[in-house]
């Protein structure tokens, strides 16, 4: 049995609960900490399919969690998630989340968007090679500063997105940075032989900061390091990026340490 | 046995320890100890051998044997009050007026373990005493020409029954001096006040408390050395200290608090210098900092006909906070920083110290001192910043330090000796050097950062005094060679920052130092002494470097003469060039030699009266003193003269 459901926007509208919601009572029995924020929930031939994030949607990693459901209480085998953002036709990287386990009680995945709009999240939930249902969400994903893509040349374009701490405060803040490269704008590669410097600095003041660490790869496309800010105020973070046959692009994101 | 009080006053009057209670048939503990009369502080340090750094004509801090700050323990009749400035602004011995002061002592030893374990001993201000059975006033004027720099200071005592008070204030204003050649330094006036008070009562014949208070206040101080001035820093200390004795055994106890307040701002200077300048350019940064210091001190002594044994403990907890704020000249940009996020450092110590005559002429002393510290930072967002760039996350630690010193003294008359010493003094890091952040040093464009890892720093050293009295020569020789193991200094560089290296303290290379200070004095008939004093001072971090701010060799020629109603004493000093320098630590200028004549008149026309005058650097020489941060050039000829008025209530 294969099942496909598509929920037009304005039937999703119905049964999700947009942005800005506060969660309902998520599950206490979970490996790592539950999303809060409802993006929809949805039932497709019996299969009640839930989809939370974190925070509200914006352009950089948001994480998803996705939570299906059926009355026997089958366990399904996998869940993929596939975005695609209908009126430009391209799609952003899925990732795996960057604090813990994809399957636990929910299946977890981070999704890197691009641009702000309207998007849909198509998950597909796999209970055996003939049994799956699909469901699809229609999302708003908000502005923000914090994805660069860099197109190389017709071919090859990057996409690096800067993932701050939930916020940002004086000492030693973890930052993440997801790198991922594609040809055809559905489908992201992520890149793993990048190697980074970053630099704080004070543009009101012209100094940095010492104590910073720099990212290396710890997962595909992921790269953790360390930014230390020594007072509050207005501060950029530079990220040089590069490759082994050199440098790829020299990024600037703005950070307020309050 | 001998129960002389040794004093060894360099060519000046002997002040005998006048809040001491002595309880009748009970063996005294011998001191050694230089004592200088209360006069400013700069001649009081010169007459005592030690020297100052200098950022500016006033705050001073002490240099002895070229160490200072952490590895010196500066103390007010025995209680700590702890600078809060994170740049060296407010020394302890900013919080003392010299005209407040009895006067300034310390072991001739270097690591008098009294009251704390720095390679550089104890320096303790005694604080005026009040006197008994006395009613008087004592009202004195001062000024100076250069800069406009007046003194005006009004002291009172009375007494009744056992009880007395005394009350003394001095007011100290300054405009900008002139250096030598006549160029003015800008921000160099001041304003200071400072009060002293005190009460004591004799409860019976071997009971004595004495209740102390210290208030000064510290407004416009301006700091040419620096990129900042002292816009207001208050400081107090109060403390109640009992002497007496129980079952016959002589016991001290002193319990105190002191306080420091300190606000400093950059909002006297030019926004073109602001604009310009290397460090921090186009922003202004008002910064405050305070330091609150609780501390217990007590001994009990006991004795038989050829020892004495003291036990003391020296009990003290800190607490320190400083921080700043920083807004760009066109007031768009704003940012703060901790620089001293909340710290508290607790520490005990015991300090046995036994004193046996060998035999008649042959007094060995040992002590000991053992340290226990409780310290940690309880700013969390502080603590994660600090621990980031020094790459350590020690933000509690439980630490001890032992110390012990033993020495002989071989008495070979009544007035000569000798004496030889070992020492171990280990002492823990400062609360800046294990807590401070981004603390800027001036004299070499260094930013500094604490390192909250650090191990206690140790000095090893040996040390020989000689004092000879041969008919109407005094001469006293000191020689002392020593090694600071662990020396804490900022030898590592995390980054560069504004063009200034941003380095951190670490535990580094052997510092040593070789000392060496002769003073003779001569009598050459009851009106007349001549005396001279040379003293030379190296330290060198092994083939790597050479310490920073050393006085280079010093010599001094005086003469005092003394009339019924008159005294004069005239100083040559001449300095030698500094080229022993330090260029990788703390990088510095070389600084050529010069010479200064100095005079100083006392006139005391009828009883009540005196009127003095004071000059100094007669010649106008244009000098930079080495200890000047960032070369300030010294002040030039300033003629003093000062009235004072002690009528007999
Ligand atoms: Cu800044
Ligand atoms: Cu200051």
């Amino acid at each position: 049995m294969k099942t496909y459901a598509f929920l037009p926007l304005n039937a999703i509208m119905i049964i999700m609960v947009i942005l800005g919601s506060t969660g309902c009572g998520s599950d206490n029995n979970t490996v790592t900490p539950a999303p809060t924020d409802v993006l929809g929930v949805t039932t497709v031939d019996g299969t009640t399919i839930r989809l939370t994030s974190g925070a509200p949607l914006r352009v950089g990693y948001s994480a998803i969690a996705v939570k299906a459901q059926r009355p026997d209480g089958a366990k399904p085998q996998k869940i993929t998630v596939r975005t695609v953002m209908p009126s430009h036709g391209h799609g952003c990287p899925v990732t795996k989340p960057i604090d813990g386990p994809m399957y636990g009680d929910t299946y977890r995945c981070g999704i890197i968007f691009g641009m702000p709009g309207s998007w849909q999240l198509h998950t597909t939930i796999r209970y055996s090679d003939s049994d799956s249902v699909v469901a699809v969400f229609a999302v708003t994903v908000d502005a923000s500063d914090l994805v660069r893509n860099i197109r190389v040349d017709d071919e090859r374009g990057y996409v690096v997105t800067m993932i701050p701490p939930p916020t940002w405060k004086i000492g030693a803040n973890d930052v993440h940075f997801y790198v991922y490269q594609t040809s055809d704008v559905r489908e992201y590669q992520p890149v793993d032989d990048c190697t980074m410097e970053i630099t704080p600095w004070m543009p009101s003041m012209g100094h940095g900061s010492v104590g910073n660490i720099q990212p290396t790869r710890i997962e595909d496309g992921l790269y953790k390091g360390s930014v230390n800010f020594s007072m509050s105020g207005a501060w950029t973070i530079t990220n040089l990026i590069s490759k082994p046959y050199g440098i790829l692009t020299n990024l600037t994101f703005d950070v307020a340490v309050p | 046995m001998s129960l002389l009080i040794t004093m060894i006053t360099l060519g000046i009057s002997v002040i005998p320890q006048a809040d001491t209670v002595r309880t009748d048939g009970i063996p005294v503990r011998e001191v050694s100890e230089v004592v200088v009369e209360a006069s400013p502080l700069d001649d009081m340090a010169r007459r005592a051998g030690l020297v100052e750094v200098q950022r500016g004509r006033t705050a001073a801090t002490i240099v002895r044997d070229g160490v200072t700050d952490g590895r010196i323990t500066t103390t007010i009749n025995g209680m700590k009050i702890t600078a809060a400035c994170v740049d060296h602004m407010d020394p302890t011995s900013s919080y003392v007026e010299p005209e407040n002061v009895d006067r300034l002592a310390y072991d001739v030893s270097s690591s008098d373990l009294t009251y704390g374990s720095g390679a550089g001993g104890t320096m303790n201000f005694s604080l005026l005493q009040p006197r008994h059975a006395r009613t008087m006033a004592d009202v004195g004027f001062w000024y100076d020409p250069n800069g406009s720099a007046v003194r005006s200071r009004l002291d009172i005592n009375t007494s009744v029954d056992a009880s007395a008070i005394r009350v003394a204030w001095v007011r100290r204003r300054a405009s900008d001096y002139t250096a030598g050649g006549g160029v003015d330094v800008a921000h160099s006036g001041y304003a200071h006040d400072n009060v002293v008070a005190a009460v004591t009562t004799d409860l019976d014949k071997d009971q004595r408390i004495t209740i102390r208070f210290l208030g000064n206040l510290a407004t416009d101080v301006g700091f040419p050395s620096m990129l900042m001035d002292t816009r207001r820093a208050q400081a107090g200390v109060i403390g109640v200290e009992w002497q007496g004795a129980i079952k016959g055994l002589p016991v001290h106890t002193r319990l105190y608090s002191s306080w420091v307040q300190h606000i400093m701002d950059d909002l006297s200077r030019s926004h073109e210098e602001i604009r310009n300048r290397l460090f921090m350019p186009n922003m202004t940064m008002p910064m405050s900092a305070s330091t609150r210091t609780v501390g217990l001190y007590s001994s009990v002594e006991f004795s038989d006909e050829t020892s004495i044994l003291l036990l003391a403990v020296d009990a003290t907890s800190l607490f320190a906070r400083a921080s700043m704020n920083m807004t760009t000249l066109d007031g768009e940009s704003t940012a703060s920083m901790t620089n001293v996020g909340d710290v508290l450092l607790s520490s005990a110590a015991f300090i046995p110290s036994y004193d046996v005559m060998l035999t008649d002429d042959v007094l060995w002393r040992t002590t000991a001192r053992i340290d226990v510290m409780d310290r940690r930072l309880l700013d969390d967002s502080f603590a994660s910043m600090l621990s980031a760039a020094a790459g350590s996350s020690h933000t509690q630690a439980l630490r001890m330090a032992i110390s012990a010193d033993s020495r002989l003294r071989f008495t070979t008359s009544t007035t000569s000796s000798v004496s030889v010493g070992l020492s171990r003094a280990e002492r823990f890091p400062t609360h800046l050097e294990a807590f401070g952040f981004w603390m800027y040093e001036p004299n070499s464009n260094i930013i500094l950062v604490g390192n909250p890892s650090l191990q206690n720093e140790v000095s090893y050293a040996c040390d020989m005094f000689l004092s000879l009295h041969v008919s109407t020569i005094t001469m006293s020789a000191r020689l002392l060679y020593g090694e600071i193991h662990f020396a804490i200094a900022p030898w590592k560089t995390l980054g560069i920052e504004n063009t200034a290296a941003v380095r951190n303290y670490v535990n580094g290379p052997t510092l040593q130092r070789f000392v060496t200070d002769v003073q003779v004095n001569a009598k050459l008939n009851e009106r007349i002494s001549i005396g001279t004093t040379i003293s030379y001072v190296r330290a060198w971090y092994g083939q790597t470097d050479n310490a920073a701010l050393i006085p280079p060799r010093t010599s001094t020629v005086y003469t005092n003469v003394q009339f019924t109603a008159f005294t004069a004493r005239c100083a040559v000093r001449y300095v030698e060039a500094q080229n022993h320098i330090s260029t990788v630590l703390q990088p510095e200028n070389r600084t050529a030699s010069y010479v200064t004549f100095d005079v100083n008149l006392l006139w005391h026309p009828v009883d009540g009266i005196d009127i003095l005058f004071d000059g100094r650097n007669l010649a106008d020489r244009r000098y930079v003193d080495h200890l000047s941060i960032r070369d300030v050039v010294a002040p030039g000829r300033s003629l003093t003269l000062g009235l004072r008025w002690s009528p007999t209530l």
